[in-house]
């Protein structure tokens, strides 16, 4: 059940359009991820979810009832923000209990609530202190606690895994990972980090210039691509995207000069293909020019230990490659970068998927 | 070959002069205080007293001294509360809200405080004659006035050093603006709020201008104007309760200093909020 709907969706500021017309259905129990370059609107979508920004035009609906002017708590819903905005004069657990103290609730009950809260989260010995006695991994369960502690049907996630160094973030996404799992709360997260979104989601939002560019699971989005957009955003190294200017039988010419052979010169796709997509893990360095590929040059090698990030130019165009077994090539060297076309993702003029 | 660093018998010796000096005229003036509001025989000359007595502070503690010792501390101490509520009610929504010019406008008050008082006292005394107020509370009133332009100034920015996302927070949970600004703004600007009230108690505790312009009988004045009316009274100069009276006169800045020390030194320094 969808417990969470947006309906044409609309957000500006003064004369400023940030979203146009965006529609998302969020289902029960879910984790999704809204994702996108910065400026894409997505922390504006979740703070009008959140209630922190009006909705100019379009309804949002939360188990079905109109929320668009409902205060925040009266929507079911809590946030945990990108700095995690613990109140810094509190204790952590008066931090976790303010929501409560705010409604009316006893003494007792504040505290009968926070214990249990903390339990959960392994709180409890630091009940007394200060969030700056708190280590960041505390300081997000902290947070956590203060979100849950009011039992919300939805809860929101603000970029809280951006501060951190690279090895906390790791740490951190697991734990929300857990924390999902074990308490299934709805989830609705916001990032900038395409990885990040593909490991926690069940669902990701690729959103671009206020808009939903794709809405699936991370499996479809990195299997078949919407847009060049979804594919060039998910998966890193990024998608190589060529540009068709002119195709014949057995050759493709690249809007960079690149020419790409096809001896399957049947393939159906290919006449209204405007963009032809291939991941670098999916081109194969050849000595030898043979099946569909094309060929270039070696740029620079990246050697990551476990893999090799290739990069070679055709004609104009950048190409990256990946291979998991060692390469040997050297730079200036000519090589042909075989791919198959099955693993290819095709775009017509629209920028569509063609499939 | 090498050379002294300790310096010669002439060099430590003419430091010292030149220190002792410096004391010497540094303490004088509170040594002479000090020894004249003890000494039983106080006259007005520098003198080591042979005897010791509290008689002098216990007749400032009594009758009309006590009375002026009370004035002062309620005009200092109400015009002081006065001026912090009032400033952070006025410097939060400076620091929130877009209001057009408002940098403009805060120095622009700001100005009017760094004109010279004296140039004011004609408008000031018939304004308040008109309204009634030549008595304690339009004293309160003007110094209150004078006080906030640097009380608002100073306690927006140091609003602005709080983030946003704690009054996000506060309201995602259902507090309404007070409820924010009681729980979480204002908490947090203890330090900013101890620096203006500091600073509104002292001016208005040395304030001599205002309170001799606008009251009018002994009973009604603060300290300052006390100690400037005890000159000759009763005859002769009584130095012994005038010194007395002027160290009482200086004990409440320094008592209320060293209680929000600590405060101050973070408020002056415009710490805000951090992790």
């Amino acid at each position: 059940m969808a417990i969470l709907e947006a309906k044409h969706i609309r957000k500006d500021y003064n004369t400023i359009n940030v979203i146009s017309d965006l529609s998302l259905e969020v289902q029960e129990g879910d984790f999704t991820v809204l994702v996108g370059p910065s400026g894409c609107g997505k922390s504006t979508l979740l703070r009008m979810i959140a209630g922190l920004e009006d909705i100019t035009a379009g309804d949002l609906l939360i188990d079905g009832r109109r929320a668009n002017d409902l205060h925040p708590r009266e929507r079911g819903i809590s946030m945990v923000f990108q700095s995690y905005a613990l109140y810094p004069h509190m204790s952590v657990h008066d931090n976790i209990g303010f929501g409560l103290k705010l409604e009316g609730k006893t003494k007792q009950q504040i505290t009968e609530a926070v214990r249990e809260v903390a339990d959960t989260l392994q709180l409890t010995e630091y009940l007394d202190r200060k969030p700056s006695q708190l280590s960041g991994g505390q300081r997000q369960r902290v947070a956590i606690g203060r979100a849950i502690v009011r039992k919300p049907r939805i809860i929101l996630f603000d970029e809280p895994l951006s501060n951190l160094d690279a090895k906390l973030r790791v740490e951190m996404r697991m734990e929300l990972m857990k924390f999902h799992r074990s308490h299934n709360i709805t989830t609705i997260y916001v990032t900038h980090d395409q990885v990040e979104a593909i490991t926690m989601a069940d669902r990701i939002a690729v959103l671009e210039k206020g808009d939903i560019r794709q809405y699936d699971t991370p499996r479809i989005l990195f299997d078949k691509p919407a847009n060049p957009f979804v594919a060039s955003f998910i998966g890193s190294p990024q998608m190589n995207l060529f540009g068709v200017s002119s195709a014949t039988d057995h050759l493709v010419t690249t809007d960079e000069n690149a020419e790409i052979r096809l001896p399957d010169a049947s393939m159906a796709l290919l006449s209204d293909a405007a963009v032809i997509g291939v991941r670098p893990e999916h081109l194969k360095l050849k000595t030898e020019a043979a099946g569909t590929g094309l060929n270039a040059t070696v740029d620079l090698v990246e050697n990551l230990g476990d893999e090799s990030v290739i990069h070679l130019l055709a004609g104009d165009q950048r190409i990256t490659a990946r291979s998991h077994e060692p390469v040997e090539c050297e730079i200036g060297q000519s090589v042909f970068l075989g791919f198959d076309t099955n693993r290819a993702h095709f775009f017509d003029d629209m920028k569509e998927r063609l499939d | 070959m090498m050379t002294s660093v300790k310096p010669s018998f002439t060099q430590s010796a003419s430091t010292n002069i030149l220190l002792a000096v410096v004391v010497i005229a540094w303490l004088s003036p509170l040594s002479w205080l000090l020894m004249t509001s003890v000494n039983p025989n106080a006259s007005g000359g520098f003198v080591v007293p042979t005897s010791f007595t509290l008689d002098h502070f216990v007749t400032v503690m009594s009758g009309t001294s006590l009375r002026q010792f009370l004035n002062s501390l309620f005009i200092a101490f109400t015009s002081a509360t006065l001026t912090a509520i009032l400033a952070a009610f006025a410097a939060y929504p400076f620091s929130r809200l877009n209001i057009p010019y408002k940098n403009t406008i805060l120095w622009s008050l700001a100005l009017l405080r760094i004109l010279p008082q004296t140039a004011i006292i004609i408008p000031v005394f018939l304004t308040g004659r008109a309204l009634g107020l030549l008595n304690t509370g339009g004293v309160i009133l003007v110094l209150t006035l004078m006080n906030l332009p640097f009380a608002i100034l100073l306690l927006k920015n140091f609003f602005d050093t709080i983030p946003s996302e704690l009054e996000e927070a506060s309201y995602m949970e259902g507090a309404t603006l007070y409820q924010t600004l009681a729980h979480v703004v204002f908490p947090l600007s203890r330090a900013g709020l101890a620096v203006i009230w500091f600073m509104a108690f002292t001016t208005a505790w040395n304030e001599f201008l205002f309170p001799f312009l606008m009251l009018r009988s002994d009973q009604a004045f603060p300290m300052a104007i006390g100690l400037y009316a005890a000159f000759g009274q009763y005859g002769a100069t009584d130095y012994g309760f005038l010194t007395s009276y002027s160290i009482i006169y200086t004990a409440p800045a320094i008592f209320v200093y060293f209680l929000l020390k600590r405060n101050l030194t973070t408020g002056f320094a415009g710490v805000g909020v951090k992790g």
